[in-house]
């Protein structure tokens, strides 16, 4: 049962380019503000502000690199 | 002559309060120092533990989550696990960034029964997924540390 619920998730698990930054800039959002901040209030915010900036910065770039890739 | 013998009294009551109070708080530190190695060992062998330890719940479950969240995906992904020996100093590097997950370091082969793939994008991803786990994990264990000697609130 155990394998059959990890063959699921692998399977589950494609995720595309934008998926994966997503995923990444989200979980390292969450833990840079249990880092930095010590209010829960602050440390939402922080959250917030790391994920729309790894979110935006991380398109930015790939709009940049955008011509190149071909 | 009596005023001189009670004024000594009191000094000697004073150095021996002063004593006293010195021995408390160098075995006040002796504690903080234990439980912030206790700590410090409990949150790098398990995300979230040392912050439990201090009565931290919120603080230890979104680490847990965060730290477990990256280091489970990277493997789903196929990521590459370095090991101990791989005779070059990137790889070194990498496995120091690995090993900093504790207990989900040797989870690897138990979630990557394949084995890595970094032939595609995202098993490339999930290298540094599980790297960034580690480095994430080593930070928490520096707050760990910091809270229990008391330099953070």
């Amino acid at each position: 049962m155990i394998c059959g619920a990890f063959i699921f998730i692998n399977s589950a698990l494609r995720l595309s380019h934008l998926g994966a930054m997503l995923l990444f800039a989200l979980l390292i959002s969450v833990a840079l503000a249990c880092l930095s901040q010590r209010t829960r209030a602050g440390g939402l915010k922080y959250a917030l502000w790391s994920f729309a900036l790894f979110v935006l910065i991380g398109v930015g770039v790939a709009w940049l690199m955008y011509p190149i890739s071909r | 002559m009596a005023g001189s013998k009670l004024e000594a009294s009191h000094a000697a009551g004073g150095q021996g309060v002063a004593a006293a109070s010195r021995a408390q708080a160098s075995g006040a530190n002796a504690g903080r120092a234990a439980l912030a190695l206790l700590a410090a060992i409990a949150a790098w062998l398990v995300p979230g533990l040392g912050h439990l330890l201090l009565g931290r719940w919120g603080r230890a479950l979104l680490f847990f989550c965060a730290v477990s969240g990256l280091v489970v995906s990277g493997y789903l992904l196929r990521g590459n696990v370095f090991p101990p020996h791989s005779g070059d100093s990137f790889g070194t590097l990498g496995f120091l960034a690995d090993a900093g997950t504790g207990v989900f370091y040797y989870f690897s082969r138990f979630f990557e029964a394949a084995g890595p793939d970094v032939s595609r994008a995202a098993g490339d991803y999930g290298t540094r997924f599980i790297a960034a786990a580690g480095v994430v994990n080593v930070l928490a264990v520096l707050d760990t540390i910091e809270i229990a000697t008391g330099r953070r609130s």
